[in-house]
């Protein structure tokens, strides 16, 4: 699963519009950089949680998880890992 | 929500006295200072930009109770009937004033009123998130008491002395409202749920703390920023959606967005969030009077009723956040 280049197709697509994917590198600070604004966490938020099959609680959401791209997947990651976990598989997330 | 309850009627009173919101700023100009010095460049020139807010009320002989007690009476009045009918008065103020020497104002309240025998409470939740709780905490009350029909809610809130810039966020001015529930009537919207959620990691964001045997709001710039804005609006819509799920209703049921006026910039962000055009939120006073946490709500409830934008059978959705850091949301039925 390619977290980073669907966050950034997604970022690209609606959030952070009229700039080419390529600028959004895996650690462009989105929020701090003030790219992602508090409206535009919103939508973040929700693709994320309808596409990667999470969710998200509240004290999990500040501007230094939800940085970057490199931040956003090790949080994606680590929400998997703890669904493979609780439903008892072994799988390797790739 | 199986209970009826109903707003029966709500007012406010503001003080007469008022001050520029540029005054204010020039005389809290080092406490200001000192409160954005930690943030970028780009994020200080911010928190000035987009307030709003030209001026605001500030108590003076007429202290926060004195506009509890004026809004209390006319509400009482409003809803056609007397303080006797009032079995429950919830004080949620939450800077009630410096010199306040009341246990709480529900008991003076109710003493003054002749609400002889109501259950008076207090409660301090924290701003303007604070309405949802106080009504939530009544039909608690309603829903296990039935002697309890008629609730007064109030709240009086004064910016401690020198204290009135909460920047990043908006200036506060002065004001007192009184909201009236009233069980089994036929006059006033229909409550038809109430959403709050309350994260204790966030207390800090803006405290208050005893300085020198003063009281001072601290506002940090820093975990507004960094904690609080990124999830503000994502919070209330979270609530948004859940109060109008129970009710098997969706955003575009809604007549009337009632909220907060702590400044024009997050008025828009609310306006964006739920999906209005630019001017889709009715207009309030906030220019003249400013924020007036809990107090807000009420305001702009009222004056949405003045001005007659209010009819039978349409949804009313009542949002705002504040100090705990809460946030609350409170859906009904005109």
């Amino acid at each position: 699963m390619e977290i980073k280049a669907e966050v950034r197709q997604f970022i690209a697509e609606n959030v952070f519009l009229g700039v080419h994917q390529t600028t959004i590198e895996d650690t462009t600070p989105l929020v701090t950089g003030g790219l992602i604004d508090s409206i535009g966490m919103v939508g973040l938020v929700a693709f994320l949680e309808k596409h990667f099959a999470v969710e998200f609680m509240p004290r999990e959401i500040d501007a230094h998880s939800m940085d970057s791209l490199e931040r956003i997947e090790g949080l994606i990651r680590k929400k998997l890992a703890g669904r493979e976990t609780a439903a008892g598989g072994a799988q390797q997330i790739p | 929500m199986k209970m009826n309850v109903r707003i029966a009627s709500a007012a406010y009173a503001v003080p007469t006295g008022d001050e520029a919101v540029e005054a204010i700023l020039a005389r809290e100009r080092d406490r200001v200072e000192t409160t954005l010095a930690p943030l970028n460049a780009k994020a200080r020139q911010k928190a000035t930009e987009g307030l709003g807010l030209s001026r605001v009320r500030v108590c003076g002989s007429k202290q926060p109770y004195g506009l509890v007690l004026e809004a209390a009476s006319t509400a009482i009045a409003e809803a056609c009937i007397t303080a006797q009918d009032i079995n429950l008065i919830l004080d949620y103020s939450t800077f009630p004033g410096e010199n306040s020497q009341h246990l709480s104002f529900a008991h003076k309240l109710s003493a003054e009123l002749g609400a002889e025998t109501s259950l008076n409470l207090s409660f301090k939740t924290g701003g303007c998130g604070a309405l949802h709780l106080a009504i939530k905490t009544a039909m608690g009350w309603m829903s296990t008491d039935e002697s309890i029909q008629t609730a007064l809610l109030v709240t009086g809130d004064t910016a401690p002395h020198g204290n009135r810039s909460l920047l990043p966020v908006t200036v506060q001015g002065d004001a007192g409202s009184a909201v009236i529930l009233r069980r089994q009537g036929s006059k006033g919207p229909l409550l038809l749920g109430v959403e709050a959620i309350t994260l204790s990691h966030l207390h800090d964001a803006i405290a208050l703390v005893k300085t020198n045997g003063h009281l001072e709001i601290k506002v940090d710039a820093v975990c507004i920023e960094n904690e609080v804005m990124p999830i503000y609006y994502l919070n209330l819509l979270r609530l948004v959606q859940k109060v109008l799920a129970a009710s098997s209703l969706t955003l575009n049921d809604v007549d009337h967005f009632i909220y907060s006026n702590i400044s024009q910039r997050d008025r828009d962000g609310f306006r964006r969030m739920v999906g209005l055009p630019e001017g889709g939120l009715p207009p309030t006073p906030m220019a003249e009077y400013g924020h007036t946490f809990a107090s807000d709500l009420v305001i702009n409830y009222v004056h949405m009723q003045r001005e007659a934008r209010i009819h039978p059978g349409q949804l009313l959705l009542f949002a705002s956040a504040g100090i705990g850091f809460t946030w609350g949301v409170t859906l009904a039925r005109a």
